[in-house]
């Protein structure tokens, strides 16, 4: 029986442990470690430089144990089922707090993570989950899910977005992305499962002519079947269709805090599956310099956040997580020159099946109440107003609600009252002040089930609520000062 | 059914002490609203029908390897 060995070391010296490992426990000729370490050594760069790192082995990893179960084991040259794990921490920890429970929080504070290196070479990056507090460049804010691992042993919690790299047989860019989308939402919701490469083919072989292993990567419709099998209600966007509506609607679902499969391209043969998780925090200029706008009547201006121009996060199977770039070059981060250029093609947007309102419909939505209100009840009158729309869970939203220090009783009281299904449209208008100071000034909160009219909910606006149903609208005057925004979609 | 919805904030803003009036919008403000409202969203469906089956037809074609 292997015993289990650890090594405890700082991030520097983690290239020259793990090439003894390869070495030793691999048996590796130099042309394949030597490209396995600079894989690994590209993927450390990303983090900081001050971290420690427990690097465990063998490790038994579920996705590749999956791989090899169904693919590698078939194969005439041998191929090790056994892994190494690296599990980050901010310091140095002394093994004999391992072993002791009143130390167990001292470790969870350290804890930032986990990566599994796989005996695919070279591309041995495998399973990661990392926190953002990892990476040298974490001004930004993500879809995260909780994961449960284990390093030395004891039982750890990370808060990340799950990330892997793409072995080029049993998984490409496509199935890398549909499986982190599942560990994501596996992690998050009891709905959903996290699901294996394995699984990912067996769904795709019911709708194809051709093998599935290995794999030759998937069509962006593949991608959309597969989501769709795996339990959600799928929506599908198109640039060369819905033009300048196209990054907006991709913008408001990622401030909702789903994660969205895009498809670049350019036309250098590059062809490639991304997972967009979240975007960089915003600041006063980037608000200040907002310029365009819609002209709503009674001298009110409307801009909208999906404009304020910010970088994204990216996970993306050729790179370490967490890498930043523009919407409109997604692959900045890219040095090889046939990556240059690409562009959004497509993005799939993998949504709670009973969510029948979709990002543009909703907009369109609340734009129409904002104009029709204005024009008929006068609400508003010369103002200058940000909208923000995104979804919400209600649980979430009545939770943020009843804790908001800023909301008076009665708006409160009437709020929570309201019955609402299980996800809602939120439409935030804020004055430029405002949204700076991460402030509303009144909302829209519509019925994410309803795809006729009548779905608004309620609607703070001006000194009023209101709400809506089939044959009236009721007005009630109330004293609305600005509240503190929802800010629980993306951490 | 005006009565009743009107009655139950107005039941509302007596619990909770609070100094706020109800109202019900008349009914011809409501049934302009209603039938502008109605008009932009069928616009926009109308517009997002095509957009909706053009997506799909371009996704077909695109394979994602790199």
């Amino acid at each position: 029986m292997p015993l289990i060995s650890n090594f405890f070391v700082p991030i520097i010296k983690v290239p020259e442990v793990v090439e003894n490992l390869l070495k030793n426990e691999y048996h590796l000729h130099h042309y394949h470690k030597s490209n396995s370490l600079k894989t690994l050594e590209n993927y450390l760069d990303h983090l900081k430089k001050d971290l420690w790192v427990l690097i465990e082995h063998p490790y038994v990893d579920k996705v590749y144990r999956d791989s090899f179960y169904h693919y590698y084991s078939s194969k005439n040259q041998v191929y090790s089922r056994d892994c190494i794990k690296l599990s980050f921490f901010t310091n140095e920890i002394d093994n004999s707090l391992f072993r002791s429970s009143e130390s167990k929080t001292i470790l969870q504070d350290s804890f930032l993570g986990f990566l599994v290196l796989r005996p695919t070479f070279p591309k041995i990056i495998g399973r990661s989950v990392l926190s953002p507090l990892s990476v040298e460049e974490n001004n930004f804010k993500i879809c995260k899910a909780e994961v449960s691992t284990t390093a030395n042993g004891v039982k750890l919690l990370v808060n990340g977005f799950p990330h892997s790299s793409q072995n080029s047989e049993t998984i490409t860019c496509a199935e890398t992305t549909i499986w982190s989308v599942m560990e994501y939402f596996g992690m998050r919701y009891p709905e959903y499962s996290p699901t294996l490469p394995s699984k990912i083919s067996k769904i795709l072989a019911a709708q194809s002519f051709e093998r599935q292993l290995p794999s030759k990567g998937l069509t962006a419709q593949q991608i959309s079947y597969a989501l769709r099998e795996l339990g959600f209600g799928v929506k599908i966007y198109s640039a060369a269709s819905y033009k300048t509506e196209f990054l907006p609607l991709l913008r408001s679902y990622i401030e909702s805090g789903i994660p969205v499969v895009a498809a670049i391209q350019n036309n250098r043969g590059i062809g490639h599956a991304q997972c967009i998780i979240g975007r960089t925090k915003f600041n006063d200029e980037s608000i200040d310099i907002l310029e365009q706008f819609e002209d709503y009547g009674n001298e009110v201006k409307i801009f909208q956040f999906e404009t304020v121009d910010l970088k994204y996060v990216f996970i993306d199977d050729n790179h370490p997580p967490y890498k930043i770039s523009p919407l409109d070059e997604p692959s900045s981060f890219y040095s090889l020159p046939n990556w240059k250029d690409c562009k959004i093609v497509n993005f799939v947007v993998p949504l709670y099946s009973k969510i029948y309102l979709d990002a543009g419909e909703a907009r369109a939505y609340a734009k129409s109440i904002l104009k029709n209100y204005i024009a008929n009840l006068q609400v508003y009158k010369n103002k200058d107003l940000v909208m923000k729309t995104f979804l919400a869970s209600s649980r979430s939203y009545k939770d943020y609600l009843a804790c908001n220090p800023h909301l008076e009783p009665l708006v409160k009281e009437i709020l929570m009252r309201s019955s609402m299904p299980k996800f809602i449209w939120i439409s935030e208008l804020s004055s430029k002040k405002s949204l700076k100071q991460e402030m509303v000034d009144g909302l829209l909160i519509i019925d994410a089930t309803q795809t006729k009219q009548h779905g608004l909910i309620a609607g703070l606006l001006g000194n009023y609520y209101f709400t809506e149903n089939l044959n009236e609208i009721v007005k009630i005057n109330i004293s609305l000062q600005p509240f503190k925004s929802y800010n629980f979609n993306l951490k | 059914m005006e009565n009743s919805t009107k009655e139950y904030f107005e039941l509302l803003i007596k619990e909770l002490d609070a100094d706020a009036e109800v109202t019900i919008v008349d009914q011809d403000t409501t049934r302009k609203i209603f039938d502008e409202i109605e008009e932009d969203i069928e616009m926009y469906r109308f517009e997002n029908q095509q957009k909706i089956k053009d997506s799909q037809e371009e996704m077909a074609n695109v394979v994602f390897t790199s």
